[in-house]
Parts: structure tokens; sequence; C-alpha cells
């Protein structure tokens, strides 16, 4: 089951960045998949929507580094740990960087040894491929080593489901503040936020 | 069409050296390869697009295919380099803000608020991936075929299409949805048992903090959570 949480995490890991970009690596989707894998798509789900809470107000603009959620979408809801799978994200993220920078060098002397054609095609194929197996390799490594850690702390853990709770929210708080800031800030935006605030809590208490 | 196909690949070997300068070359190849280049034409053709290129992936096709029609009307490749240099600003910031900045956090949005009020796990995924993979496609489509269409043109058609306005209205609804997610959240998931008024109030304080400094805290703000997360869990241990 590693080694196709490990796959998976390897495709999830080529499509936020080298290949397609249908953002199927976001830890939403990612979530449902692999806990619809593992036979709980609802625990997917969970881990999922806490994880993309933390992410949706990232922005891959330029050349920045950005959180690798994909594969740590997979090894958080293959530990059951959302919290975990921040960490994961944001290692992933350096070994992207990583990847960049092996692929300037291999770039850079095929710019300078360019005979045929081909060579471009098999280094930026090679690469996709590289790609790969940075993210099943992250997943993998994430997930042998959530095992390991949840299964010797968990007991740790003695706040309640509350707080707990209470704790990511306020996390992810921070976030969605930051999101509104990119939208338009306060100020142009208030009353569309109000509006929308009101009628999130008007349904929930409906509902 | 191989371009436009290999167009979704054109990050593949994003690098510190060149961005996304490789990917160019390796997208366009089919269609040097079809305008009959061969041997060392090609070869010098495809090393003069390796050169530095940036821009959103999603419209870096108006650039592939404005790029393709120059060169089968056998443009000089200083005219390219310098068309290249111009547009690829307005790509990487018109598709920064209306892409990754307005319309995946929107369909993101729609879909968290569907996923908090208890649909059935898929309804949300599958929601978000034909919502927001229907934008990505169109952009992509259109972008390549005007392109292609307008040659050096293409910026005057890129104008026309006001995709800041667009960007503008998708930030509308974005916002929209970014209140009624808060909304559900406050008042279904802070309100459970066993969660006190502290908890509430110390999102509303943490929402103004990163509505203030924006983005720029949010690493340092995840970094804080880890920490204390794993405090209090050492702490437990003790």
């Amino acid at each position: 089951m590693t080694l196709l949480l490990s796959a998976l995490g390897g495709v999830l890991a080529l499509d936020a960045t080298s290949l397609g970009q249908f953002m199927i690596s976001r830890p939403l989707v990612a979530g449902v998949f692999t806990g619809s894998i593992l036979g709980n798509p609802a625990m997917g789900l969970e881990v999922g929507v806490i994880l993309e809470l933390f992410h949706v107000a990232g922005m891959p603009a330029g050349g920045s580094r950005v959180p690798d959620a994909g594969p740590a979408s997979v090894a958080a809801v293959a530990v059951a740990a959302s919290a975990g799978g921040l960490v994961v994200s944001d290692l992933g993220g350096m070994t992207v960087g990583v990847h960049r920078h092996l692929s300037a060098i291999l770039i850079g002397r095929v710019e300078v040894g360019l005979a045929r054609p081909v060579h471009l095609d098999v280094a930026h194929l090679s690469l996709i491929a590289l790609d790969f197996l940075r993210g099943a390799t992250v997943t993998g490594l994430a997930i042998l080593a959530g095992r390991w850690m949840v299964g010797a702390s968990a007991s740790w853990w003695t706040v309640g489901y509350g707080s707990t709770v209470g704790i990511l929210l306020v996390g992810v708080s921070i976030h969605l503040g930051a999101l509104l800031r990119g939208f338009g800030g306060w100020r142009s935006r208030r009353v569309l936020f109000m509006v929308g605030a009101v009628a999130g809590m008007i349904g929930t208490y409906l509902s | 069409m191989g371009s436009f196909l290999r167009s979704f690949a054109i990050q593949g070997s994003w690098n510190y050296r060149s961005m996304i300068g490789s990917g160019f070359a390796f997208a366009l190849a089919p269609f040097l390869r079809r305008s009959g280049l061969t041997g060392e034409e090609l070869a010098s053709a495809i090393r003069r697009h390796l050169e530095s290129f940036n821009a959103h992936p999603y419209l870096s096709g108006i650039a592939l295919g404005a790029v393709a029609r120059m060169e089968s009307e056998q443009v000089d490749p200083q005219t390219i380099h310098r068309f290249k240099e111009a547009i690829q600003g307005s790509l990487g910031g018109l598709g920064d803000t209306l892409i990754w900045g307005a319309w995946r956090p929107a369909a993101l949005l729609l879909a968290l608020v569907v996923a908090s009020i208890g649909a059935p796990p898929w309804v949300p995924v599958l929601l978000f991936l034909a919502l927001y993979n229907a934008g990505h496609l169109a952009i992509r489509c259109w972008g390549f075929r005007i392109g292609l269409d307008e040659g050096r043109e293409v910026a005057a058609r890129l104008k026309e299409a006001s995709l800041s306005l667009i960007a503008e209205r998708v930030f509308g609804a974005a916002t929209l949805l970014l209140g009624v997610l808060v909304g559900v959240l406050l008042t279904g998931r802070l309100s459970m048992e066993g969660t006190t008024w502290l908890w509430p109030l110390g999102g509303m304080v943490a929402f103004v903090v990163g509505l203030r400094f924006g983005r720029r805290v949010l690493r340092v703000a995840t970094v804080a959570l880890i920490l204390t997360i794993v405090l209090v869990t050492a702490m437990g241990a003790i």
C-alpha cells in the first residue's frame, strides 16, 4: 500500500508544476483520492479540508518556492495526521528547490552541447521523470516516518477535541485573512465579505 | 496540435537559469519540425528559444502560438527575441492575478463551502475539478489560438479581452465565498461542544493579522502552529 500511495504522491507532485496543472494535487482533491484508496474517503476529506485551508492563500507567483501540498496530503491522510502534512508540505517544497537547481545544471549542459534537438526532449522528459521520483520519495518517506511518529506520540496529545479544532482554526484564520487581503483588502471588499459571512451563519443555523 | 499538447508540460524543466525557457523550446519543437526545419537549422532554432523566459504556464500558450506564427513567417530572430522579452511580464502578471490569485481560490472556496456543509466527499472534489478545469482549459485553448491567429499583434487582442476586469469580478465572487466559509466555520466548527469563546476570539485576532500583513506572514504562522503542536505534544509526554 505504501508503494501505491508513493506512486500517487509522485503523480500529484507532477501535477503541481511539471505536468498538466489540473490541480489534482490540491490537498482537498489529494485527500479524498487517498482516503478512497484507503477505504475512508470521509477521513480523507477531513484532512484534505484542513490542509486546503492552510494552502488556499498560497500563490506561486514568479519563481517563488511553494509548499509541495500533494505528496504531503497523501502522507497526512495515510497516517491520519493533518499537522504532519504541514511539515511534509514545507519540507517537500525544499526538494522542489533542489530539483530546480538540478534542472538548471542539466539544461545548461543541453544549451552548450545541443547537437540534436532530441537531446532537449530527453533532458526535459528526464526532469519530469525525476520530479515524479522526487514526489514519490517524499511521500514514501513521509508515510514511513509519520507512522512511526504517530504511533510513538499519539497518546501524548492530551488536548480535547474542541480545543484541537480551535487551535487549527486559529491557525487557519490567519491564512483566510491573508486571502481577503489578496482579494483587495478590507476597505474595498468588506460589504461582500460581511454579506457572505452573515449568509454563512444563517445557513448554518437553519441547517 | 503537438506544440499545444506539449505546452501542458512547459514547466517540466523549470529551473533557476532559464525558468521555463527550456520548456518553451520543448513545446515549440514540433511546430519547428513541421515548418520543415531539419538538422543544424532546427537545432539552431531550438537553441535560440532556450533563452530565459517566464510566464504563467496557462498563458504561455499565447506567446507560444504567436512565436510559432512568427517563425512560420520567417520573422528575424532579434524581433522574436524582443517580442518574447516584451510579452513575458504581462503574461506572468495577468496569469498570476487571474488564475492563481482569483480563479483557483474562488473554485476552492466554493468546494470548501460545499464540503463544510456536509456534502459527500466526492461532491466538492468533482465540483472543484470540473469548475476549475473548465476555466483552465478554456484559457489555454483561447490563448494558443489567439497567439497563432495574431502573431506579433497578439498584445492588442490580449488588451481587448480585459482579463484584468474578469479577474476583478472573480475577486468579488471569491470574497463572497470567503465570507460564507468564515460564517460557516465560526458558527459550525467553533460552536461545537467543548470549545470555549476564546477560540473564536483568537480566530478573529489571527484573521486581522493575516488581513494586515498578507501572504508574507503565512510561513511564519505555519511554523508557529507546528511548534505549538510539538510543544503541546512534548508536554503530554512528560
